[in-house]
């Protein structure tokens, strides 16, 4: 285990070594958040000069900061990982005595750990200077620590598609199918309560949910799920991602091949 | 004497898909129905290593000696045959194959690019799992023998190919490996940092044990690390033999300089020499390297005038190397 650790402080030292990266995508998060929040804003207006209530605008500002905290704080192992894959040097890395995959995984949560508090700040801050303090303060608490696994079995996704490259060559076409499927079934900018309830049910059988809207819900009056089944949901997609990503990266070893001399 | 590298009826295939030409029913018929065609990289080839051995395994380009290499390090599974690598199977126990052997690839680096060369060392003392009394031990040796102390904590895209190449070998052999396998460990090096390599590699051979594999296309590396040479060429073994064996078998020739006393010195057509340069006093002659010629030659020399030094050089190993891939191709193109 002690390896695994390793590698993720050193995927935290580079990610603390690369500010650049973290802080572009601090200056999108909080843009994102201004553009929605004014968004929330026209909307709650209009909806009150219709006579409905305005409460839900600090609450869907709320999702919405703890949904892309999320997505935003996974580390884009993927493509480090298609880097490795195409230029052979995965190759060379498997002789070590240590599994790739789990090194791999490791060095993203490092990577997760260095990002994860800083869009964590970032998303409280911009939250709560735009749209107030959460509805439910206790339930941020919950939201946030669920939310910490869901960024991890996000970066585990992350390798697994970063597996994909064995046999696709170029991951990016399936990155954003996953990335878009994640957006609409993962809830990322609605709460799943204003979807159509076939949509819900169908999305329920995916990962999608419990990856975002799960976590973020449990800072919001009306929790996708209990913080409990949630976990479960997480460490359940986790398992089944895990095996198939191992299963299919040893597939891929027994059929290496590596151009050239 | 243990053996460190065993390989018997080695042999890889593999296979590579055949473009059927240009034109769109090719293209369609490429997609439909791929034509793929067997490439044999390795052709049942056998040959042991004993421990602290050093070894050089050459070839031409697409030789086949890379996916040797592979094959034993464990990362290629081979087609047929069988090798153990300190006594383990290298594609089925590469987990317990890691701890026992080191690598270094020339044109790959496992250094992180971002971080200090400290940061991996202290990485692979983990995934070595060394105690860290005994890797901070053998830092300190290995810190000396490649003066890297001020490399260590500046981030490796800092550093020039020479010096990162230090920390590369230093950072293979911090677990100690019983066999290193160096697939073009000079490969881009300047002449000095070259030299220091080699050195470094010698040393650390001697005074370790350490058995070495080494692919090369410079024959610095072969000369001045290696005692053993296997050739390889078409994915079969032209030849096993030491060093100094490779050069007798093979010497054509000699270059043998003269330094007299008289300005100039006549040699008799019969000794067979050819003048390569000839300055006052100093003649340099090529002849054949046969027993007797060198002493016709001395002889025919000291008839005229007093030799104040005489210098005889094998010939380049450029050259005997290139002969013998001469005679591979003539050989097969004949077959």
């Amino acid at each position: 285990m002690s390896k695994y650790l390793a590698f993720a402080k050193l995927g935290l030292r580079e990610a603390r070594a690369e500010p650049g990266e973290l802080l572009g995508r601090v200056l999108f998060f909080v843009l994102i958040l201004g553009v929605f929040s004014s968004i929330w804003r026209a909307v709650a207006e209009s909806t009150a000069t219709m006579g409905q209530p305005t409460g839900q605008r600090g609450e869907m500002l709320w999702y919405l900061a703890l949904t892309e905290w999320v997505l935003m704080s996974a580390p884009l192992v993927q493509f480090q990982i298609e880097d490795d894959i195409r230029r052979g040097d995965v190759a060379y890395q498997i002789t070590r005595p240590a599994s790739w995959l789990g090194a791999r995984l490791a060095h993203g949560l490092g990577a997760l750990a260095v990002r994860a508090p800083v869009m964590l700040g970032v998303a409280c801050v911009t939250a709560w200077s735009m749209a107030g303090p959460p509805t439910r303060l206790g339930g941020l608490g919950v939201a946030i620590a669920v939310g910490l696994v869901a960024a991890a079995v996000v970066t585990l996704f992350h390798v697994a598609i970063g597996v994909a490259a064995f046999w696709l060559g170029d991951i990016a076409p399936a990155y954003w199918i996953w990335q878009k499927l994640l957006f609409v079934l993962g809830g990322l900018l609605l709460p799943l309560r204003f979807y159509p309830a076939l949509f819900v049910r169908l999305a329920r059988l995916t990962p999608f949910p419990a990856l975002l809207a799960g976590p973020a819900s449990l800072a919001t009056n009306e929790p996708l799920m209990p913080a409990g089944v949630l976990l479960v949901t997480l460490v359940f997609w986790a398992l089944l991602g895990w095996i198939i990503t191992r299963a299919a990266f040893n597939r891929a070893v027994r059929r290496l091949n590596v151009n050239g001399g | 004497m243990s053996i460190a590298v065993d390989v018997k009826e080695l042999s890889k295939s593999f296979r590579t898909r055949e473009a059927r030409g240009p034109g769109v029913r090719a293209r369609v018929a490429d997609v439909v129905a791929p034509r793929s065609r067997a490439v044999r990289a390795v052709d049942r080839i056998s040959f042991r290593i004993a421990s602290g051995e050093r070894v050089a395994f050459i070839g031409p380009n697409g030789a086949g000696k890379s996916t040797t290499l592979k094959m034993l390090a464990g990362i290629l599974l081979p087609t047929s045959g069988h090798v153990t690598v300190a006594g383990l199977v290298p594609w089925r126990d590469r987990y317990q194959l890691g701890f026992a052997i080191g690598t270094v690839f020339g044109q790959r680096s496992q250094l992180w690019y971002q971080l200090a060369p400290r940061d991996t060392i202290e990485l692979l003392a983990r995934v070595y799992e060394i105690p860290r009394a005994v890797w901070r031990s053998r830092l300190d040796t290995l810190v000396d023998a490649f003066e890297l102390a001020p490399l260590l904590d500046r981030p490796v895209r800092q550093l020039s190919l020479g010096e990162r190449m230090r920390c590369e070998v230093a950072a293979s052999l911090l677990h100690a490996p019983g066999v290193l396998f160096l697939d073009e460990p000079t490969i881009g090096l300047d002449v000095t940092a070259k030299a220091t390599i080699r050195e470094l590699l010698h040393r650390r051979s001697t005074e370790d044990g350490t058995t070495l594999l080494l692919t090369s296309h410079d024959t610095g590396d072969i000369e001045q690390v290696c005692d053993r040479v296997i050739i390889i060429h078409g994915g079969r073994i032209l030849l096993d033999a030491s060093v100094g064996e490779l050069k007798r078998r093979y010497l054509r020739s000699r270059r043998v300089t003269l330094v007299t006393a008289s300005e100039h010195v006549e040699l008799p057509a019969a000794i067979g020499a050819r003048v390569v340069s000839a300055v006052p006093h100093r003649t340099t002659v090529e002849i054949d390297a046969g027993d007797t010629a060198v002493g016709a030659l001395v002889d025919a020399v000291l008839r005229q005038t007093t030799l104040r030094d005489l210098v005889i050089d094998d010939p380049p190993m450029d050259e005997v190397i290139r002969s013998i891939y001469r005679s591979a191709d003539d050989e097969g193109e004949a077959a």
